[in-house]
């Protein structure tokens, strides 16, 4: 038998390999896809009037939306008070201990066929989410997709800060529609009303246009409470009348 | 020796299955139809049927001012995609009046174990406009720009939100040139009626411009009902068809071959096709690539220059621009200068760091590859 020759052995493994990838494909498409199997015959002989009624839906998507930062502690033998954890990668090793870093961030898509405009709530204030002294739950919008998200007029620019400066658009801006998304730079999560702060006046549905993302950031004090702590981000998107 | 290297294999791939299997991947929430128009009817019952759709767990709900008119009926809460129905019952005084929403919602389960977790919800509004006493007139105007000669029509369109209708109702535009503050057209529709709760009107008046100049005008609607009068007014323009070369490349580097950027404007209200520029310099000329131009929209178009021959000093441009039997000309002075381009430090030392790895990886290879052949 000359070298290059697959063995019979070989032969087997890849066979074994090629059913267990066909089962699971299969099982996949039965599970994920059931409508594929109602398959329909057309009339032979006979004429009809076929009539289709389009209807609009509203549909969001959280794409991506868990965030786990792990578990530790503040770095209090180096004489730190505090520690703190964002979704852009910040995770001081001086000041922290064991947690994860963490680069992913929530993503939200409009994959209705209509324009929405999304609002965001923390089940949580950082008081109850984090505690101790001076904790901070914040969080920061942004356009996953270039001109995703208009303002209230259709636009896609935003407005400075009420009064000057060129901070982030304050509520007074968001409510005015003169914002794209909002906030841009690190807010304290809004946890009260029934569906929290606008984010986004007008989310497009164009396929390329349609996606935003939030970045959260956590600040612990060394005197928060242990254990685990948990907190989630209702997005709520209406259709716009 | 082979039975291990088999569960191995299979290991990783059962691995590779279960991954792609239970991979996290977050579930939509939608909702059909993402909204109603009601037609305001006192002492009426709507019946409106929902489809949801997405996540495995949704709980429906209703919210909003006529939340407490409407019943939701779903006896599969918690479950997945299905339809469901909601009944509004409009009483007969149903005050303010004005624009009233119900939002019909669903919300999906938060994912599991998360530290922070997301969860969506979808809402389809419901909308009814409560009709004002006496009458109450919503309207919008309307002047859409048009090329030179083109008639122009003004849309004025009316909404009646009140009880009452209206007796006499007249509509008039006038239309002033911006540039000289001159009125140049009064048009007028013939006098009608508009009944009351929530009735609307669209009337189309038709400016020929024929003889009119290009440019901005302004256009004042009025619209007279029983003895009062609201005035809209609109900008519009009447556009020519010529483009405006506004600028191209000033400086350019000697004995090499630059690109040459043409800045332009349409200054027309129709697409503009296979637009490109011939320049000319120092005797030569160079074409662009053509490109097409929107209406009233910007463009570069970009050409080269072979200046590898020349030496720096000032040159004079002749810029011409094509687009279908005509031209636009611009005429300008570009410098050229020398440069001379030093690698830097950083990037000399991104080179050799680039190097290094490359001959770090063919090292490692290559030891693979001797340790393969020692254990065979």
């Amino acid at each position: 038998m000359k070298k290059d020759d697959i063995t019979n052995k070989s032969l087997a493994t890849l066979l074994i390999v090629a059913i267990v990838i066909s089962i699971g494909g299969t099982w996949l498409v039965l599970n994920k896809a059931p409508g594929l199997l109602n398959i329909a015959g057309a009339a032979s002989t006979d004429t009809g009037t076929a009539t289709v009624t389009i209807n609009s839906v509203a549909s969001i998507r959280f794409a991506y939306d868990a965030i786990d930062f792990g578990s530790g502690s503040v770095n209090t033998t180096s004489g730190n008070t505090l520690c703190i954890l964002d979704t852009n990668g910040t995770n001081d090793s001086t000041k922290c201990q064991g947690f994860l870093a963490n680069t992913s961030y929530f993503q939200l898509e409009n994959d209705g066929s209509t324009n929405i405009t999304v609002q965001l709530l923390s089940s949580k204030p950082a008081s109850t989410f984090i505690g101790g002294t001076n904790p901070q739950f914040r969080y920061a919008v942004f356009e996953n997709e270039t001109t995703s998200c208009r303002n209230g007029t259709g636009g896609t620019g935003y407005v400075d800060q009420i009064g000057g400066g060129t901070g982030n658009c304050t509520a007074t801006d968001g409510a005015g529609g003169n914002c794209t998304v909002s906030p841009r730079g690190w807010t304290d999560v809004n946890s009260t009303g029934v569906t929290g702060a606008t984010i986004c006046m007008r989310l497009g549905f164009a396929d390329l246009s349609d996606s935003l993302g939030f970045d959260i950031n956590l600040t612990i004090p060394y005197d928060a409470p242990a254990g685990a702590k948990t907190a989630t981000f209702t997005a709520t998107a209406t259709t716009i009348v | 020796m082979m039975e291990r290297k088999i569960a191995h294999f299979i290991g990783f791939f059962s691995f590779l299955f279960f991954l792609l299997t239970f991979a996290s991947t977050a579930s939509a929430i939608g909702i059909s139809p993402a909204i109603i128009n009601l037609d305001y009817e006192p002492n009426h019952e709507y019946t409106l049927d929902f489809l949801t759709s997405g996540a495995d767990i949704i709980t429906t709900y209703v919210r909003g001012d006529l939340a407490p008119y409407a019943e939701l009926i779903d006896p599969a809460q918690g479950t997945g995609a299905r339809s469901f129905q909601v009944i509004l019952r409009i009483p007969a005084d149903l005050d303010p009046p004005g624009k009233r929403t119900l939002l019909v919602g669903a919300i999906e389960e938060p994912p599991d174990g998360a530290m922070v977790g997301g969860r969506a919800a979808i809402q389809a509004p419901v909308t009814l406009y409560v009709p004002y006493p006496g009458v109450y007139l919503e309207t919008a105007f309307n002047a859409p720009t048009v090329n030179v000669n083109e008639p122009l029509p003004f849309t004025i369109h009316i909404t009646n939100r009140g009880r009452d209708a209206v007796a006499h109702l007249t509509q008039s535009v006038t239309v002033i040139d911006a540039d000289t503050n001159e009125t140049v057209a009064f048009l007028e529709a013939t006098p009608t009626t508009l009944a009351g709760i929530n009735t609307e009107l669209r009337t189309a008046l038709v400016w020929n411009t024929t003889g009119r100049h290009a440019g901005t005008y302004f256009a004042e609607a009025l619209i007279g009902y029983d003895g009062q009068s609201l005035k809209r007014t609109a900008d519009f323009r009447i556009g020519n068809q010529f483009v405006r070369i506004i600028n191209f490349t000033r400086e350019a580097t000697a004995r090499t071959i630059n690109p040459f950027e043409i800045k332009i404007q349409s200054e027309w209200n129709s697409q503009f096709d296979d637009i490109y520029g011939e320049v000319t310099l120092n005797g030569t000329t160079f074409k662009t690539s053509p490109v097409s131009l929107e209406p009233w929209k910007q463009v570069s178009l970009l050409g080269y220059w072979d200046a590898s021959q020349l030496e720096p000093g000032i040159y004079n441009a002749h810029v011409l621009i094509k687009y279908g039997a005509t031209f636009s000309t611009l005429d300008g002075d570009v410098a050229l200068v020398d440069r001379t381009v030093v690698e830097s430090p950083a990037s000399f030392g991104l080179s050799i760091r680039a190097g290094f790895a490359v001959g770090l990886l063919l090292i490692a290879i290559f030891i693979i590859i001797i340790r393969r052949r020692k254990q065979k």
